[in-house]
């Protein structure tokens, strides 16, 4: 438990929406899904708990367009020097933060753990066609 | 008088017994050369070679002359046969080097205009296109990729290529784009920020082996280009064609 919120295990799975944009024709995801604005690396990178929400769920949870659902479990941020903290917000109970000094470097490494879930997607990806799986 | 004696004393008897056999004389050509006494002296005595086989013997060193000829021949022809199997080897090893090359330059130029239009599609993106508040691809951040893009055309005369390795463009959310190249074991992230500055990240085996941050210590053009040419194996295609 921290901050008053659910405690994430190092075995939690987290949920990061991503745009059709960031997978690659391998089906890996590009490490610009941890990228946000300003030009750094996002120091709060904001995710799902998976144990408190659905995975439509948090694909749809912003309807600007069309989006796919990705997964990391927390340990892997965690081995990168970062941390996972609960962070609730009023419409979005499930939401955390993968939090730290990210680099560039550590957004590469993560990349690597992040898996597409195939199947899942929001309502903007009309006529997307989930590639086949590696 | 006993006949005997009247044989022996005849004078035109006893001169045939003083002429030399002409049978003994005579060999089997008909020649009167005398024959070799070989097995009388133990010494091997010249042979004589009979004038018909004077005639047999030129023919034989004239067939053997024109032997040697026909040989002669029969080898140079075989070094020009040669010479012209290599000449036409190297021929076709030309034109498939020139095919392979009409392939490289094909392929490049349709990862050219790939990249040209994944960019393009990429700059209309709107506002918060990835949900989490992005900005909209910069037009700094377009010119500095084409220009990369542009650098990078020489390369598609070359085999292994940087346009053809190039994997992937990915928008940033700060308005960049990533660039990003696939080389065996080696990964390339170029990262464009939104402001035209240029950051890498190199993987090895999904391993770090260095980077740079956009923001803090941008890379020039002309070392992104240098980074991109060592990681894709360009330098030593260029040693190779020497």
């Amino acid at each position: 438990m921290g901050d008053g919120g659910v405690r994430v295990d190092d075995e939690d799975e987290l949920y990061r929406r991503i745009p059709t944009w960031y997978l690659k024709k391998d089906n890996s995801i590009s490490s610009s899904a941890f990228k946000t604005p300003r030009g750094k690396p996002d120091p709060k990178i904001s995710v799902d708990l998976a144990c408190l929400t659905t995975q439509q769920e948090s694909v749809d949870r912003d309807n600007n367009g069309g989006f796919l659902l990705a997964s990391i479990l927390a340990k892997w941020p965690r081995q990168h020097g970062l941390d996972v903290h609960h962070r609730p917000k009023p419409d979005n109970y499930a939401h955390c933060q993968i939090e730290g000094e990210n680099t560039n470097a550590i957004c590469s490494q993560m990349a690597t753990h992040l898996k597409l879930i195939y199947g899942i997607a929001s309502a903007g990806t009309v006529g997307f066609e989930f590639p086949d799986p590696v | 008088m006993p006949i005997a004696d009247d044989v022996y004393s005849h004078p035109k008897t006893s001169d045939i017994w003083s002429q030399p056999d002409p049978l003994q004389n005579t060999d089997a050509w008909g020649s009167r050369a005398r024959r070799p006494h070989a097995g009388r002296t133990g010494q091997r005595a010249k042979r004589a070679i009979p004038s018909g086989g004077q005639d047999l013997a030129s023919a034989l060193l004239r067939i053997g002359i024109e032997l040697r000829t026909y040989s002669a021949e029969q080898v140079k022809q075989q070094e020009y046969v040669k010479e012209l199997t290599a000449a036409r080897r190297k021929a076709e090893q030309k034109v498939q080097a020139l095919d392979a090359m009409q392939e490289r330059v094909a392929a490049g130029l349709v990862a050219l205009r790939n990249a040209n239009n994944r960019i393009m599609e990429l700059a209309s993106l709107n506002v918060n296109w990835d949900s989490y508040g992005a900005y909209p691809i910069t037009a700094k951040a377009v010119a500095t990729s084409t220009a990369i893009l542009l650098e990078l055309q020489e390369h598609i005369l070359v085999e292994r290529h940087a346009i053809s390795m190039m994997t992937f463009i990915a928008p940033l959310a700060d308005g960049g784009l990533q660039l990003e190249w696939e080389c065996e074991s080696d990964q390339l992230e170029l990262e464009i920020l939104g402001d035209g500055s240029i950051g890498y990240v190199h993987l090895r085996n999904g391993v770090v082996e260095s980077s740079r941050e956009g923001d803090a210590d941008p890379l020039t053009l002309t070392d992104a280009i240098t980074l991109i040419e060592t990681i894709c194996g360009f330098e030593e295609e260029k040693a190779a064609a020497r």
